[in-house]
């Protein structure tokens, strides 16, 4: 390692996390067979700092999230504020982590008010008389730019996108200091999406908290991010600044996600990189060796990753075998300099 | 002027409520789809788009009825037609794709004998030809192993080879026109793109018109030849890709637009639309959009906007334009 991953500003600290699910293992003449989900995933989210992930749907990026959470099983280090899953208490844990998820209405419960639902964490935690709550949620209901009187309203009289600011507001009003957003506005319309995405920056200036954003759209999590990162199969492809993976991808797989995105450019004015050559698996290979069209024998071994940013530039780790094919002014050799991760 | 495959005129749906009123969902709405065009419709949800194109299969809810007007398909007004006749046209002359490929195959069959089911309704032909021609479809189509694909349940294909069955399903007739109801939504972005180019590929080579539901502009841009947008169970905007997102006159075409994260935006308020999509049951206001627009005016909350014609194919339907 030897990264400055030991950093006390690091809010989130994800240490090679492995997850394994098992299929067919029911009845006994089955044998189990173990499928590894998640392969080494390191990543910190600093103080403050949006970070994205993004992916195909059955990447990994949603049992990620749950791993986070305490959800799931899981080997390797995953710390939250200092905080390991296996040492520390589950109630205080979720002081410190919170989650929005994609469908608000599955996440109220549809017959307590929304001051009701707001109101448990801060009865399970025990925080201020009956007063200091209405105090509080009137003011988060604000915060998240609903009227106070929602208070005694119920899930099903809010529109989608009312429901969803209650959900990002329940989520804070323990002010933690990680809130996990897994798919968080894909469920709303565009008109709506657009509003929860300023919500989140209006809530970030002025409040203290960091945030994994998960998404598939790789437009709204370079709008909303600082860093993000490209999971493929269970893998961290890439990983950067929003900047450098958005607008200098390394990875073929980032390219492809790019040149996917429907926009709304003349037709003509389009890369045209959406070719994928399948080829026949080759055990043991890149992860992404049977899609990507500038996969030689090399790749028939696993990659690590690796940093291609110059020096004294926030680190930009490709795991490729040709990390610095798309951008020659880049740097140097593959794998030369910026050790291994 | 090419001929029109599809005339609606004055269509209006309206949504039987708790109390048995009737609240208008879908309001007067004409167009037309063109023969071998791609015709977009974007809008929020709850603007009417899925229940037009239901009305234009004849597939509405029991709750919901049409009060008035046409759809004429060659001519022929398939709101007065018989059950008999309606099924000769589904699956034949007319057919369409969901969103959720899974929940619209049958768990319990094999692919091949629903992906042939329409030729077996439509047709005459032997099981040899049957399986022949949905192996040739599913090549077609693109999918890689068809054989084994046409023994397959389901369950066993990935939501990208799901759609495409359903593809192949739905033009294994021939049809002239194709409804797709936000056909890729619930896929992944690459997979999208190629069932996207997939679609493309059959209207420009076999000129079936496509009539194509998004809620999303950039996909709306990447297929479609004209785009309607949709507002309330109206069309307030109508006009080619370039018309439509290029210069834009309604308003709430602009606000949707603008209201898109793209690259240059980044760390930059988004201009979102402010508050939220109305419901049927919503009071009705003389323009829909009045209530959320940023540029109303008084007149807009009096008297409803009349359709301008901006361009030979752009039309908007607001007192600013």
């Amino acid at each position: 390692m030897g990264k400055n991953h030991a950093s006390t500003q690091d809010i989130l600290r994800v240490e090679h996390v492995n997850n394994y699910y098992t299929k067919g293992g029911l009845g006994i003449l089955k044998k189990a067979e173990a499928n590894q989900v998640l392969h080494d995933v390191s990543l910190t989210i600093g103080n403050d700092e949006f970070f994205g992930l993004v992916g195909e749907s059955g990447c990994g990026k949603s049992t990620l999230a749950n791993a986070i959470l305490g959800l799931i099983p899981f080997e390797g280090t995953i710390e939250v504020a200092g905080h390991a899953h296996k040492t520390t208490d589950r109630k205080e844990f979720t002081r410190h982590i919170q989650a929005v998820f994609q469908d608000p209405l599955s996440a109220l419960n549809p017959r307590r008010t929304i001051g009701e639902t707001m109101r448990e964490p801060l009865m399970a935690h025990g925080i201020g008389s009956r007063q200091e709550q209405d105090r509080k949620i009137a003011k988060m209901l604000e915060t998240v730019g609903l009227d106070a009187s929602y208070a005694d309203r119920y899930p099903k009289e809010l529109s989608g996108g009312q429901r969803q600011r209650v959900c990002i507001g329940a989520a804070l009003i323990l002010e933690p200091d990680l809130i996990i957003a897994d798919e968080a506005i894909s469920a709303l319309d565009v008109s709506v999406g657009s509003q929860i995405l300023n919500l989140f920056n209006t809530i970030d200036v002025e409040r203290d908290f960091s945030m994994l954003f998960i998404s598939h759209n790789l437009n709204v999590v370079y709008y909303l991010c600082d860093r993000i990162a490209v999971m493929y199969k269970g893998y961290i492809v890439e990983q950067g600044t929003a900047d450098a993976v958005y607008n200098h991808p390394g990875h073929p797989y980032t390219r492809l996600l790019l040149s996917a995105i429907p926009d709304m450019q003349e037709e003509n004015d389009r890369e045209k990189e959406l070719l994928e050559k399948f080829k026949a698996p080759v055990a043991g290979a890149c992860a992404y060796y049977h899609r990507c069209p500038y996969a030689s024998d090399h790749c028939h071994k696993k990659p690590d990753l690796v940093n291609i940013a110059g020096r004294g530039e926030p680190e930009h780790l490709v795991r490729c075998w040709m990390p610095t094919l798309f951008d020659p002014a880049g740097v140097k050799e593959p794998g030369m300099e910026g050790g291994k991760v | 002027m090419s001929e029109n495959i599809l005339e609606i005129k004055d269509l209006t749906l309206g949504v039987t409520e708790r109390d048995g009123s009737m609240a208008v969902a879908v309001d007067h709405i004409s167009f037309e789809v063109r023969a071998g065009e791609i015709l977009g419709i974007v809008g929020e949800s709850g603007c009417g788009k899925s229940l037009t194109v239901m009305s234009l299969m004849g597939l509405l809810r029991e709750d919901v009825k049409a009060l008035e007007g046409q759809i004429l398909f060659q001519g022929e007004d398939l709101l007065a037609v018989s059950e008999e006749r309606r099924r000769e046209i589904n699956g034949k002359d007319m057919s369409i794709i969901y969103q959720e490929p899974m929940t619209s195959l049958n768990p319990l069959m094999r692919i091949e004998r629903q992906v042939a089911e329409p030729l077996r309704l439509h047709g005459s032909y032997s099981r040899e030809e049957l399986h022949q021609k949905a192996l040739a479809l599913l090549t077609e189509v693109g999918i890689q192993d068809p054989e084994a694909c046409l023994r397959a349940y389901p369950h066993q294909l990935s939501g990208g080879m799901r759609q495409r069955v359903m593809i192949a399903m739905a033009t294994i007739c021939s049809p002239r026109i194709l409804l797709a109801d936000e056909p890729t939504t619930a896929l992944d972005v690459t997979t999208q793109a190629h069932v996207l180019d997939l679609l493309k590929r059959i209207n420009r080579e076999y000129g079936t018109a496509i009539l194509f539901i998004s809620h999303d502009l950039g996909v709306i841009n990447r297929i479609c030849d004209r785009v309607l947008v949709m507002y309330a169970g109206k069309i307030v905007e109508a006009g080619t890709n370039r018309d439509i997102l290029d210069a834009p006159c309604h308003e709430y075409t602009r606000g949707l637009i603008r209201s898109i994260p793209t690259r240059d935006r980044k760390g930059k308020e988004l201009p979102s639309i402010p508050g939220r999509v109305p419901s049927v049951e919503d009071p009705k206001e003389p323009c829909p959009f009045a209530p959320r627009c940023r540029r109303a005016m008084e007149i807009c909350h009096r008297e409803a906007p009349a359709c301008t014609r901006i361009d030979q194919d752009h039309i908007a339907c607001c007192h600013l334009c």
